[in-house]
């Protein structure tokens, strides 16, 4: 069963393409990598999943419904930028994502929460960046959500707390939905990945399944991502 | 739904708002304990009475203390409708927009939990406004304005139908003027949402949306449909149905735009 399907999807800022003719499906139970550098437009895919652009061309759509404010019911999207009030308490985060989204889990939230060590009554002032991350990663995580779109979950985190998102991503994705992630760092994320997508400036330059691609062209991810985005 | 986006708007003001409310309250209670304490005469009790005619040499401090407690006062008037409007261009292009913007709901429904709590807040924020004048009056004239007062509440009670039109004319008013304020932020946000561009974009559109929407009265009035009058004012019919387009064109066309062509 197809989760998403992207067809001919066109994204432009006036004259500027910031997407051209992006075709993806996703199948249920799958974790899709988008890489690319910089400005390639990753960013901008995701949030036309999201519901937060829209494209100049094409159709997305997620479990068959065209994107609406109703699938943000079956899309958990961690964005890229702090997203959340400074003024809220970790507790009060969790109020409003289980108030708003009715497939929000607040056992697993407890135990993503744990897993990260962050205490409910912080206030998400008094969170470093990383801590913020993780906050919000444990909010995204915690939802029964058909597509999970996380927008650089590792970006100005340190190794260590790297590798506990990494963790809490493995352990809060569910194999009865689908993930996409987006990354720099195609290290650390290659081993979440079953299939990947190479952006560059707007468009795709290569795709496929991890495990064929490095057969194929017989060297890591890591390596084959400096190989395509080599100037 | 609605309910929810009632209850996290309500909540976001109440996290947002309770200090600044606490410290007006303090703030206005130390004024008039000030006021009272070291600037009350007997004297002044007959200018802020029925006796108006009286002529009382006023000390500086006195007028400064006493200025700064209305700026205050007219400044918590103010207050509610310049946050409603400064929160609702956040919510369309600050850092939480995206929050506001994953919330699985059409957005008229958005527009309406922001108007209830608006009028939530600027009744708390009215009523603390009068409480405000009051308790001013009432402490410079001795306790002793219950006549001003009681003849005020007279006149409200004595024409309970008529004030409840006022009321309910106002409101409407109120409301048709801050969703044309949306609805000009929402088409600014659709071209960018940079201030540069944005301010001066929904300016323009509020001048625009003004000039017509006075035409338009100005027209009606010269061809009016069906006369009636309600209280003092007289209506026709034609003036009522641009009375509801003045209404819906901005809510549907603020709700349009952010569900159709603001991004976030």
């Amino acid at each position: 069963m197809n989760i998403l399907k992207a067809k001919s999807i066109e994204k432009k800022y006036f004259k500027k393409i910031a997407l051209d003719n992006i075709n993806l499906e996703i199948e249920e139970g799958k974790i899709i990598g988008i890489l690319g550098p910089n400005g390639s437009g990753k960013t901008t895919f995701l949030k036309l999943i999201a519901g937060l652009l829209r494209p100049s061309n094409g159709f997305i759509n997620v479990c068959g419904i065209n994107i609406s404010y109703k699938t943000k019911e079956l899309i958990s999207y961690l964005p890229d930028s702090d997203f959340l009030y400074q003024w809220m308490k970790i507790s009060d985060a969790q109020k409003v994502y289980d108030s708003f989204f009715s497939d929000f889990n607040n056992q697993k939230f407890e135990d993503l929460l744990n897993f990260m060590k962050l205490e409910k009554n912080l206030s998400v002032k008094s969170l470093s960046r990383g801590m913020k991350e993780k906050l919000a990663l444990c909010l995204t995580l915690s939802r029964e959500a058909k597509l999970f779109i996380l927008d650089e979950p590792l970006n100005g985190v340190d190794p260590v707390a790297r590798e506990e998102i990494l963790g809490a991503i493995s352990k809060g994705f569910d194999t009865s939905s689908s993930m996409i992630v987006t990354s720099h760092m195609v290290n650390e994320i290659e081993r979440l990945l079953d299939e990947v997508y190479f952006l560059s400036k707007g468009k795709i330059e290569l795709s496929g399944d991890i495990e064929t691609l490095r057969e194929k062209n017989n060297m890591s991810l890591d390596d084959l991502y400096r190989e395509v985005f080599a100037c | 739904m609605l309910i929810k986006l009632m209850r996290y708007e309500l909540f976001k003001k109440f996290k947002t708002l309770k200090n600044l409310f606490i410290g007006y309250i303090s703030l206005q209670i130390v004024l008039l304990i000030i006021l009272r304490v070291f600037f009350w005469s007997p004297d002044y009790a007959k200018v802020f009475t029925l006796n108006m005619n009286s002529d009382h040499d006023i000390s500086k401090s006195f007028f400064i203390t006493t200025s700064i407690y209305f700026v205050l006062t007219i400044l918590i008037f103010l207050f509610p409708h310049i946050e409603s409007i400064y929160q609702y261009e956040r919510d369309l292009s600050g850092k939480q927009s995206i929050l506001e913007n994953m919330l699985p709901s059409a957005s008229w429904k958005k527009i309406v939990s922001k108007l209830t709590i608006l009028s939530l807040n600027s009744l708390l924020c009215l009523t603390l406004y009068f409480i405000s004048i009051f308790s001013f009056l009432l402490v410079f004239s001795n306790f002793n304005i219950s006549e001003i007062f009681f003849k005020q509440l007279e006149y409200i009670f004595k024409e309970p139908l008529n004030s409840l039109y006022y009321f309910l004319l106002i409101l409407y008013t109120y409301f048709s003027f801050i969703l044309i304020i949306y609805f000009c932020i929402a088409v600014s946000k659709v071209f960018s949402h940079k201030n540069k561009y944005a301010i001066p974009i929904s300016i323009l559109c509020f001048i625009a949306f003004i000039s017509i929407i006075t035409i338009l009265y100005y027209q009606v009035e010269k061809i009016p449909i069906i006369e009636y009058k309600i209280g003092f004012f007289d209506n026709s019919l034609s003036s009522t149905l641009l009375d509801i387009f003045v209404f819906i064109i901005p809510f549907i066309g603020t709700a349009k735009l952010m569900d159709k062509k603001i991004e976030y």
